[in-house]
């Protein structure tokens, strides 16, 4: 009781010390600064962190941290933005946005689409403030019983989603994530510190960076094929396009899915409070989740559907008061923005843990309300620019597609901020396009590639230290939270089994021609990749070899029956996927009615544009090369007269040198030609000599 | 593209002092610096001590430096700090614009020929250390009571640790062979998830350092729920009298301690790249000399709560190049197993 008294005065206190409008001044300072931040892709917090900390050495401790909270709150307000209009997100946590917010937009609802998930982000918001508040006094003795055993299960919980959003395709799905796990695992591994598929490249030493693989696998497709199906983003004229009234719509959307915003925030807290897991998979687990519980969710869900726009934000904006349970109640950072919060700890004399949850309580609640206020105020200030962005879907290919193109390379470099960000950002750009086109699901990749490094690290942990007790240990956690994650992890694919009749379905469709088409490419691809995998990890030692292999194998056998399903079951029932049957949980390439030469010329041109632009940022640095693409693309791609043009060349100029380069100071590629040919003869020779 | 940026600037720079007055020769000496920006490379993520020290070093450096340079902070992440030191030895210009934070243990890691490393520490400029790092083992008192439990143990103490390459792995090998211990090394762990392992009892204990320890973890000590056993010394750490170091419990630790101990003391030098020329260099190290005796930066440590032991720049240099030119091949074959 004493306790509790103690606790709402704090609370009290914590809630006056805030309401000093200096502190005000710069939450409401540090919340612009986090949604310009949102919106650009490839940057987000984490920048922001780095840029306003040095402001805050001297302010005092509650101001520092209502600056910074107030920023990093609120870029997955923002984030949203691009990923509704474009199809890109603004930061990894939007990413599972785009799957039904970018339909909307489509369908001329982008209004619909940001009043929904500018409420869901600040109730999310809210709640996961409100449920850090109340759990502080116990705090400590649960993070005490969450062991590595415990956060492996919770993680393999997050891995389980895979197989419901891969929708009707759940073989095509498990082998996504086993690509992903494969891409998470390359650099040294946990144990030995060996350097895995790292081919002599001190990029891939400490794995491949989220940032450059998140845009590549969904911004870089979306680009591409706006700029071959040659429109606006909104295929409905503006005439027929939401403003007011469908933010309205969709504000009223998030309060009739009430409960399904509260577990989602409640989802995005918990997996928030887990090392590790950070922004780019709470989405995607939220979105499992409603698909999973959603009525009807299967059938609409990645096809424009509000509650798909719901969950994903919802969750997103509720991480950050999870985020700081571990980093409060022991000083071990979630995340990296965690990490640099945690800087900011020491920089003002405080110590996490036990000191933060009784002498330094009011400090504490004072993070409680600024993430609380900062959401409040983020949503609003949203709201306010809602009307003129939705326009933007209006605007031609021609304008949209070099400009944001250009704004992904810079966020994209700022992975590692090293040339390999941008090679990176290819090779998923490619991966994503074919994975697009050809039906396979890309969310499970993002799964396996955020989730394995985690599930691969509290593996070893949990197995070298409890042998395999680990599975059973008290408060039995584990077995409950592997029991639900193996339910969840089967039911969708025994649900396909039996839709498709069980063996005795697929014996009745067998047909001896094998059906000979872009998927069997898909299909070599992935096994060469699996093959590749299992060939070099043979030579390695066994703690390093154990991970990839286990992944390669499964993949590899998952790989054979899904192959064999799709070869002899004959054209007309197209195996797994026939493009018309199944419920297909991504975004379907546009451009149906074109025909195969046009596809393929127009992508033909737009890669061309990119290895381009490429080119000219190895020349003469990616500044140049943003406006020679702009430039370029929009004078012999979309035949724009100067008038329009040269502002949008300028326009871009500017932005990238006041805010890139003036503001931010983000570091640009430097022209390194001479250094890809010798870093391409060292990769060359490693291959050799495995 | 910075070039272009760069070439502005300068630009405007001429522009603006051909409109100011003329300048005496003694000021244009000073004025090295004057309206530049100077970097200071990081070579790891944002957030963690490393990171952290660099932008205090940024925060303090430049008003020291004649002309009152610009001094921002850039993280180049990757191979465990080694690509930033590769960057500055192979490609960075050396006039004095770019200095570099060295990690702890990359000397180690070049001795060992580690195929990563394209750098020679003992031939960059240094410009000085400002702390050292003196690690303690710490281990929990409910499972080994004291130095004779850990020693004649039949279940191997379990240590939690960040694993190859870094210093508290050097360090926790260093242990061993200087105090004919053996010791369970779970790898893998992040810093401060090391301490939360051994909280919850998953490890038995952890190498850190005494300023980690009494700064994160005091009650480790004031409670006795893990306090330190050992500490590498030289000398008794004045904070923590009472424990023994390594000398106290075993006078001749082996070359392995010797040659490891010493330099991992150093923490974070700074470095310059190699042929910066004499002026800046000066220049630098005046400044850096007198960041230190500034109470501005002293009380931004207090404020932190670091500990202050400086090493001047010759004394680093010279530890570098006698390292290279003197360490053991049987040294340098243990150190290929923690640098592979």
């Amino acid at each position: 009781m004493e306790g509790l008294v103690y606790m709402s005065t704090s609370a009290v206190e914590a809630l006056v010390i805030m309401s000093d409008p200096m502190r005000l001044a710069l939450l409401f300072a540090g919340v612009i600064v986090g949604l310009a931040l949102g919106v650009i892709p490839g940057l987000g917090g984490i920048i922001g962190l780095a840029l306003l900390i040095p402001f805050t050495f001297d302010m005092d401790k509650y101001a520092a941290f209502a600056f910074l909270l107030g920023m990093s709150a609120v870029t997955t307000t923002s984030d949203t933005i691009p990923a509704v209009l474009f199809g890109v997100p603004g930061t990894a946590g939007s990413a599972a946005t785009v799957l039904d917010g970018h339909p909307l937009a489509k369908q001329g609802q982008a209004g619909r689409a940001f009043g929904a998930a500018f409420t869901a982000s600040m109730v999310g918001g809210i709640l996961g403030a409100v449920l850090l508040g109340l759990s502080i006094p116990v705090l400590r003795p649960i993070m005490l019983v969450i062991g590595s055993p415990e956060l492996l299960a919770f993680s393999i919980f997050g891995l389980s989603m895979v197989s419901v959003l891969s929708g009707g395709t759940p073989m095509r799905g498990l082998i996504a994530a086993c690509i992903g796990l494969l891409v998470a695992m390359v650099g040294s591994d946990p144990q030995a510190g060996i350097n895995r598929m790292s081919f002599d490249l001190i990029y891939l030493w400490e794995g491949i960076p989220i940032v450059p693989v998140v845009l590549g696998l969904f911004a870089l497709p979306e680009m591409a094929d706006l700029a071959i199906a040659r429109t606006s983003i909104s295929r409905v004229g503006s005439e027929d396009t939401d403003t007011r009234s469908g933010q309205w719509q969709g504000v009223r959307d998030t309060f009739r899915h009430w409960w399904l915003v509260t577990r989602v925030s409640f989802i995005g807290a918990g997996l928030g409070a887990i090392p590790g897991i950070g922004n780019a998979v709470v989405d995607w687990v939220a979105y499992g989740h409603a698909m999973r519980t959603e009525k009807g969710a299967a059938e609409t869900f990645g096809k424009g559907d509000i509650r798909g726009v719901l969950a994903s934000e919802g969750s997103n904006n509720a991480k950050d008061g999870g985020g700081l349970v571990p980093t409060v109640a022991f000083g071990v950072p979630g995340s990296t923005g965690m990490a640099l919060l945690l800087g900011v700890f020491l920089i003002h004399g405080l110590t996490p843990g036990p000191e933060m949850i009784v002498k330094n309580l009011e400090v504490t609640y004072s993070m409680v309300w600024s993430i609380a206020l900062a959401n409040v105020l983020g949503t609003g200030i949203c709201f306010m620019f809602a009307n003129q962005l939705a326009r933007l879907a209006l605007i031609r290919y021609s304008i949209i597609t070099p400009m944001v193109l250009s704004v992904i390379f810079v966020g994209a470099f700022q992975g590692t901020r090293h040339w390999g960000d941008i090679y990176a950002l290819l090779a998923f750009g490619f991966l994503g396009w074919f994975m697009k086109r050809l039906r396979w699901p890309r969310p499970p990749l993002i799964l396996g590639v955020v989730l394995g490094t985690i599930v691969e690290r509290y593996t070893f942990f949990s197995v070298n230290r409890y042998g395999w007790e680990w599975l059973w240990k008290e408060p039995y956690i584990v077995p409950i939270v592997l029991a639900i994650a193996l339910v969840g992890l089967l039911s969708p694919l025994l649900r396909e089994w039996r839709r498709a009749g069980g063996a005795l379905g697929f014996a009745e469709k067998f047909d001896a021609r094998p059906t000979i088409d872009a998927q069997v490419l898909a299909y070599l691809f992935c096994g060469a990749v699996f093959g590749t995998w299992i060939y070099y990890a043979s030579g390695w030692g066994y703690a390093t070899r154990l991970g990839p292999m286990l992944v390669s194998i499964f993949g590899m056998s998952i790989l054979v029956v899904s192959f064999a399903n799709h070869l002899l079951r004959g054209a007309e029932t197209g195996g797994e996927d026939d493009g018309t049957r199944s419920r297909h949980l991504d975004l379907v390439a546009t451009g149906k009615d074109l025909s195969r030469g046009v596809i393929a010329r127009r992508a033909s041109i737009f890669l061309a544009y990119i290895l381009g632009f490429i080119l000219f940022t190895a020349l003469f640095g990616m500044l140049a090369a943003g406006v020679a693409f702009v430039i370029a693309y929009m004078r012999l791609e979309g035949r724009e007269p100067w008038k329009i043009v040269v502002p949008c060349a300028v326009g871009l100029l500017l932005f990238s040198v006041v805010v890139f380069d003036q503001v931010l100071r983000l570091p640009w590629p430097e022209a390194e030609l001479i250094d890809l040919v010798v870093e391409s003869r060292s990769v060359i020779m490693s291959l050799l000599r495995p | 593209m910075r070039h272009t940026i760069t070439a502005v600037n300068t630009a405007i720079t001429a522009v603006v002092a051909l409109l100011s007055f003329g300048t005496g020769d003694a000021v244009r000496a000073a004025d090295y610096y004057k309206d530049k920006t100077i970097t200071v490379n990081v070579g790891y993520k944002p957030g963690g001590s490393a990171d952290a020290d660099a932008r205090l070093i940024a925060k303090h450096l430049g008003k020291h430096i004649p002309g009152n340079p610009n001094i921002i902070v850039q993280n180049r992440p990757g191979g465990g700090g080694v690509r930033a030191i590769n960057y500055a030895y192979n490609r960075a210009e050396p006039d004095g614009l770019s200095v570099f934070q060295l990690g702890s243990a990359h000397y180690l890691q070049q001795l060992a020929g580690s195929k990563a490393v394209k750098f020679d520490v003992s031939k960059m400029p240094i410009l000085g250390a400002w702390t050292k790092s003196s690690y303690v083992l710490a281990i929990r008192s409910d499972k080994y009571a004291n130095f004779e439990a850990i020693k004649n143990a039949k279940v191997l103490p379990k240590i939690a640790d960040k694993g190859t390459g870094s210093g508290t792995a050097v360090m926790t090998v260093a242990w061993q062979k200087g105090l004919n211990i053996k010791l369970d090394v779970l790898p893998g762990y992040g810093s401060s998830e090391s301490s939360l392992a051994v909280e919850r009892g998953e490890a038995d204990g952890r190498t850190l350092g005494v300023s980690g320890i009494l700064r994160r973890s005091p009650h480790w000590i004031s409670k006795n729920f893990a306090p330190p056993v050992v500490q590498a010394g030289p000398k008794r750490d004045p904070r923590i009298p009472d424990v023994p170091t390594v000398y106290d419990l075993n006078p001749n630790p082996g070359k392995f301690y010797r040659t490891v101990n010493e330099g991992l003391a150093f923490s974070r030098p700074y470095a310059l790249p190699p042929k910066t020329s004499s002026e800046p260099v000066g220049i630098l190290r005046t400044a850096w000399g007198k960041m230190l005796k500034d109470d501005a930066f002293h009380a931004d440590l207090k404020k932190r709560k670091w500990t202050f032991v400086p090493t001047p720049h010759d004394e680093v240099e010279k530890f570098y190049q006698e390292v290279m030119k003197d360490a053991s091949p049987d040294v340098v074959k243990d150190l290929k197993k923690l640098f592979p």
